[in-house]
C-alpha cells in the first residue's frame, strides 16, 4: 500500500510495511496511477517491513515505466528490509537512495 | 511442490543431517584433527540452518546459528574441538532435532522446556564464541581468505524464474538468500527484460530472472538443491566458471562418462549431460577420496558426494514388489506351460521371460533392502553415552555393515539390539580395575556384526567382557523355579536361560537395566519377527548374542520338493545336499532317527510324520540334507522337483502355532506350497532326539 501526498510539485509514494506478493495487484493499480499523474515522484521505502519479489519487481517496473516517461525517479530512506535486499542483490546502482530529500529544494531533471 | 510437501521433506532431510553430524562428532572424539569431519559438521548445520529459514522457522535458525558460529569458528581452526565441546555438540544437536520434531509433531510450537533447554546450551556454547560473532547477523557469511579461495570453485548460475513462482507462495529471493548463506554470491545481476510494459503486467507473476557467480560451494547439485522447491517451475543453468585444480580432473572425468556409455546408451547420455553431477559421482569414487575417508570408509557417501536418492512412499515400494510376486508366480507358471507343451521356440521366449524377470525380481527386492549399517552406527551414541554415565572406557566396533536387510526389520531390531548393546556394556564389560587385572586391555570392545547364513541374517553383539557364570545362573535359575535341579543342562543351555522371564544377572541393580524389562523382552521381539536369539559365552572372554532374522517379505530361491500330494519349499541356501534314501534307512522304519552321511551321524526327519501326511511313502524317497547354522539334519521327503523362485506370502494368525512352516506360496500351477522354517525344524529334531536320548538313559537305568 502506497500512501501518496505532494508538496511542491513532488509527488512522495509513500511505502507501508508491507512490498510483497500479497498487495501487488493493488500497489500496481495505485503506482499506475501515480506514475501517469506525477512525473516527479520520490519513493519514501522507510516503511518497509517486508519485501519480496513482487514487490522488488514492481519497484523495478515503476521506475522502469517513469524512466521510460522521460523522468527520474527517487528513492529515499532505505529501510533495513530494503538494505538488506539491495546488498543481497547487489543493487546499489539500481536503486540509489537520497537519504534525506529536502523537500525545499526543486527537483530538477538531475544529473546522474 | 507444495509448501506441505516442501516442509516434509525439510524435515525428513534435516533429521539426516542431523544424523551425519551426530555421526561425525562421534568420529571426531577418535580423530579430533580431522578437517573433513569438521567440515561436514558446518556444512549439516549450515544447511539446517539456511533451509529453516526458507520456511521461516525462527527457532530452528536462531538456535543453529549460534551453532554454526561455533563450528565455523572450528573450521577456521580458531577452536579446537575437545571432548566437552564435542559433547555440548552432541545435545546440541539433539536439541535441535527436538527442535524440528516440534516442527513435525505440533506445527512448530515450541514448549517453554525446549525454550528452557535451549538457553542454557547457547550459555554453555558461550565460550566458544567470540565477541565479533555474537555480533553477527544471521545473512553475514564467511568472508573467503585467500587460501580459501584458492580451493574454490565458481559457478555461473543463471536461473529464470516460472511466471508462477510467487503464486505458488515460492519467493525467490529466499532462495538467492539460501545461496548466500551457504556460498559467496560474487556477483549477481537482476534481469528485469522480461517485464512486459506495465499495462501489460500481471503483479502476481514473475519476470525476473537473475545471473549470479557464486563461489565457496563444491558441487553443482548443492546449488540444484538449493531451487528444488521451484524445480519444475524455472529453468536453471549451472556452469563452472573459474575452475581451480581439481576441476581439470571433472571434465575428462566427465568425457570419459561418456565414452564408456558409448553410441548405444543414448539415454544414459542424455541423463549424463543433464546433470553432470552423476559422472563426479564415479570420479568421487577414486583412490584420493579413499585415502581421505581414512579409517571411516562410510564416510564417503555421507559426505557431500552427490549420491542421488528419490524418496518413494514404502506403499508404492510394497505394492511394487507384490506386483513382482505375482509375476514371478505368472512368469512360473508360462515357463510351465511352455515346457508342457514342448515347442522349443516358446520355451526359449519363457526362458528369455523368465530371465528378465529374476533381474526384476532382484532389482525390485534391492529396492527394499537397507543396509544394516546406518541402524549400527547409531549405536555409537548408545555406547557413548551408557559407557560414559557407566565410568566405563568402551568402544564399538562394526563389522558387515554392508549387509542387507529388509526395511521392515531394520525398523524393528533396533529396540531390541539397543537393550543387547546397553546389557553387554552394563553386564558384559568389566569394570576397568577388573579388566585390568585380568591382564586384558583397559578399554573394553563391544561388537555388532552381520551376515547372511541360510537366507537369513545374523545380527551378533559381543563383548569381550567377564563373559556368564554358568554356576550362577543355575543356582538363580533353580532360585526362581525355571529349572529343576534334576534337570541336566549344558552350559550353553545354561546360558540360555537368562532369555527366560524375569531374570537379571547383574548384583546391583543399575539404572541402566535391571528394572525388570529383561532378556526375555528381548526374545519376545526377536522371536514377533519370526527370529531366534541364543547366546554364547565364555567366562572372563566374552559372550556373543546371536539373533537370527528372516528376510521375510523377500521372494527366496527355494528348492520344491514333494511329499504326496502336499509341495514344500526348502530355501536354497539352506539345502546342503540331495540323495537318494538308502535301502537301510527305509528298512529301518520310523524307529532310527539318524543316518551315516559319508561317516558323519545326521539326524533325519520324516515330512510325512512330521506334518501327518496320509498314503503309502512313494516307492522311491529322497532325502535333502538341510542347515541351519552348525547344525545339519537330513529332510525325508517323496519327490525333488527342483530350483524354484518363492514368494514369500506370510501364513495367517491361525497357523502361527504350526511348528517348522514360515510361509506359503502359490505354485505356477495354482497349487499353495508350504514354506518350510528349515532353522525351527532343525531344532525340533534336536529336542526329538534329546528326548529320545533321555528316554533310551532313563531306560538304562530302569
Amino acid at each position: 500500500m502506497f500512501s501518496t501526498h505532494i508538496e511542491n510539485g513532488t509527488c512522495f509514494a509513500n511505502a507501508g510495511a508491507e512490498l510483497t506478493i500479497y498487495s501487488a495487484a493493488e500497489d500496481a493499480v495505485q503506482l499506475r496511477q501515480v506514475i501517469q499523474a506525477h512525473p516527479n515522484i520520490v519513493f519514501n521505502l522507510s516503511a518497509v517491513e517486508e519485501i519480496d519479489t513482487a514487490g522488488l519487481q514492481l519497484l523495478m517496473q515503476a521506475k522502469r515505466t517513469i524512466e521510460a516517461n522521460g523522468h527520474r525517479p527517487r528513492f529515499a530512506s532505505a529501510s533495513p528490509a530494503i538494505q538488506e535486499i539491495v546488498q543481497l542483490l547487489k543493487l546499489h546502482d539500481f536503486f540509489i537512495f537520497e537519504d534525506h530529500v529536502n523537500v525545499e529544494q526543486s527537483l530538477p531533471e538531475a544529473t546522474p | 511442490m507444495s509448501m506441505e510437501l516442501a516442509l516434509q521433506t525439510y524435515i525428513a532431510e534435516s533429521r539426516g543431517l542431523l544424523q551425519e553430524m551426530e555421526d561425525a562428532l562421534l568420529s571426531l572424539e577418535r580423530s579430533p584433527s580431522d578437517q573433513h569431519l569438521i567440515d561436514a559438521l558446518f556444512r549439516a548445520a549450515h544447511t539446517i540452518k539456511g533451509s529453516a529459514g526458507l520456511f521461516g522457522l525462527d527457532a530452528i535458525v536462531d538456535f543453529t546459528h549460534v551453532v554454526e558460529n561455533v563450528l565455523d569458528r572450528l573450521r577456521e581452526g580458531k577452536l579446537s574441538i575437545g571432548k566437552p565441546l564435542i559433547g555440548i555438540m552432541l545435545t546440541c544437536a539433539d536439541h535441535m532435532a527436538s527442535l524440528i520434531d516440534s516442527v513435525a509433531d505440533r506445527d512448530g510450537v515450541v514448549e517453554t522446556s525446549q525454550v528452557e533447554e535451549g538457553q542454557r546450551l547457547l550459555e554453555q556454547l558461550q565460550p566458544y564464541l567470540d565477541e565479533t560473532a555474537l555480533n553477527e547477523s544471521h545473512s553475514t557469511h564467511t568472508e573467503l581468505t585467500e587460501e580459501n579461495r584458492a580451493g574454490i570453485t565458481c559457478w555461473k548460475v543463471c536461473v529464470q524464474f516460472g511466471q508462477d513462482v510467487l503464486r505458488n507462495g515460492m519467493d525467490p529471493l529466499s532462495f538467492i538468500r539460501y545461496l548466500g548463506s551457504i556460498g559467496q554470491i560474487v556477483d549477481i545481476q537482476v534481469d528485469a527484460e522480461q517485464l512486459p510494459a506495465f499495462e501489460q503486467m500481471d503483479p502476481e507473476s514473475c519476470y525476473l530472472s537473475m545471473k549470479m557467480e557464486i563461489a565457496g560451494i563444491e558441487d553443482e547439485k548443492t546449488i540444484e538443491d538449493a531451487f528444488e522447491f521451484v524445480r519444475d517451475d524455472c529453468k536453471l543453468s549451472i556452469e563452472p566458471l573459474h575452475t581451480n585444480l581439481a576441476s581439470p580432473k571433472e571434465l575428462p572425468g566427465e568425457l570419459a562418462g561418456l565414452d564408456a556409455s558409448g553410441p548405444k546408451s543414448a539415454p544414459v547420455q542424455a541423463t549424463i549431460s543433464d546433470e553432470p553431477a552423476v559422472s563426479r559421482t564415479i570420479d568421487s569414487d577414486d583412490p584420493v577420496a579413499d585415502e581421505s575417508a581414512g579409517n571411516d570408509p562410510r564416510r564417503k557417501t555421507s559426505a557431500n558426494k552427490p549420491t542421488r536418492f528419490i524418496r518413494v512412499n514404502a506403499e508404492k515400494l510394497d505394492e511394487l514388489i507384490n506386483l513382482v510376486g505375482e509375476l514371478v508366480i505368472a512368469g512360473a507358471s508360462g515357463a510351465l506351460l511352455a515346457r508342457q507343451f514342448g515347442n522349443t521356440a516358446l520355451q526359449e521366449a519363457s526362458a528369455a521371460i523368465n530371465n528378465y524377470i529374476e533381474h526384476i525380481r532382484e532389482g525390485a527386492l534391492g529396492l527394499r533392502m537397507v543396509e544394516i549399517g546406518e541402524t549400527f552406527k547409531r549405536f555409537q551414541r548408545v555406547v557413548r553415552d551408557v559407557s560414559q554415565e557407566l565410568g566405563k572406557d568402551i568402544t564399538l566396533e562394526i563389522r558387515g555393515a554392508d549387509t542387507e536387510l529388509d526395511k521392515t526389520v531394520v525398523e524393528q531390531i533396533g529396540d531390541p539390539l539397543t537393550h543387547l548393546v546397553r546389557n553387554a556394556i552394563d553386564h558384559g564389560i568389566e569394570p576397568e580395575e577388573v579388566r585390568r587385572a585380568r591382564g586384558k586391555p583397559a578399554q573394553g570392545v563391544v561388537m555388532l556384526n552381520a551376515y547372511h547364513d541360510s537366507g537369513n541374517i545374523v545380527i551378533e553383539v559381543s563383548d569381550d567382557g567377564g563373559g556368564l557364570n554358568a554356576e550362577k545362573i543355575r543356582k538363580k535359575a533353580l532360585e526362581r523355579g525355571i529349572i529343576k535341579p534334576t534337570d541336566a543342562l549344558s552350559d550353553r543351555e545354561i546360558y540360555n536361560l537368562i532369555f527366560e522371564a524375569g531374570f537379571s544377572t547383574a548384583e546391583s541393580v543399575t539404572n541402566l537395566s535391571g528394572r525388570g524389562v529383561g532378556m526375555d523382552v528381548v526374545r519376545r521381539n526377536i522371536e514377533a519377527l519370526r527370529g531366534s536369539v541364543d547366546l554364547d559365552s565364555e567366562e572372563g572372554v566374552g559372550t556373543t548374542v546371536r539373533v537370527r532374522l528372516p528376510l521375510t517379505l523377500a521372494i527366496i530361491d527355494g528348492f520344491l520338493v514333494s511329499v504326496g500330494e502336499s509341495s514344500y519349499v526348502v530355501p536354497l541356501d539352506a539345502v546342503l545336499e540331495c540323495m537318494e534314501i538308502s535301502s537301510e534307512i527305509k528298512e529301518a522304519g520310523s524307529e532310527r532317527s539318524y543316518f551315516n552321511l559319508r561317516g558323519e551321524v545326521l539326524p533325519f526327519m520324516r515330512l510325512r510324520e512330521q506334518f501327518g501326511i496320509l498314503g503309502k511313502p512313494g516307492r522311491r524317497e529322497n532325502i535333502v540334507v538341510v542347515h541351519s547354522g552348525e547344525h545339519k539334519l537330513g529332510l525325508v521327503v517323496d519327490e525333488l522337483l527342483g530350483e524354484f523362485q518363492t514368494v514369500i506370502k506370510p501364513l495367517g494368525k491361525i497357523f502361527s502355532n504350526v511348528k517348522g512352516i514360515s510361509g506359503s506360496t502359490i505354485l505356477g500351477s495354482g497349487d499353495v506350497a508350504l514354506i518350510l522354517d528349515v532353522p525351527s525344524l532343525v531344532a525340533l529334531a534336536i529336542e526329538g532326539e534329546r528326548h529320545h536320548e533321555s528316554l533310551h538313559l532313563s531306560a538304562e537305568r530302569h
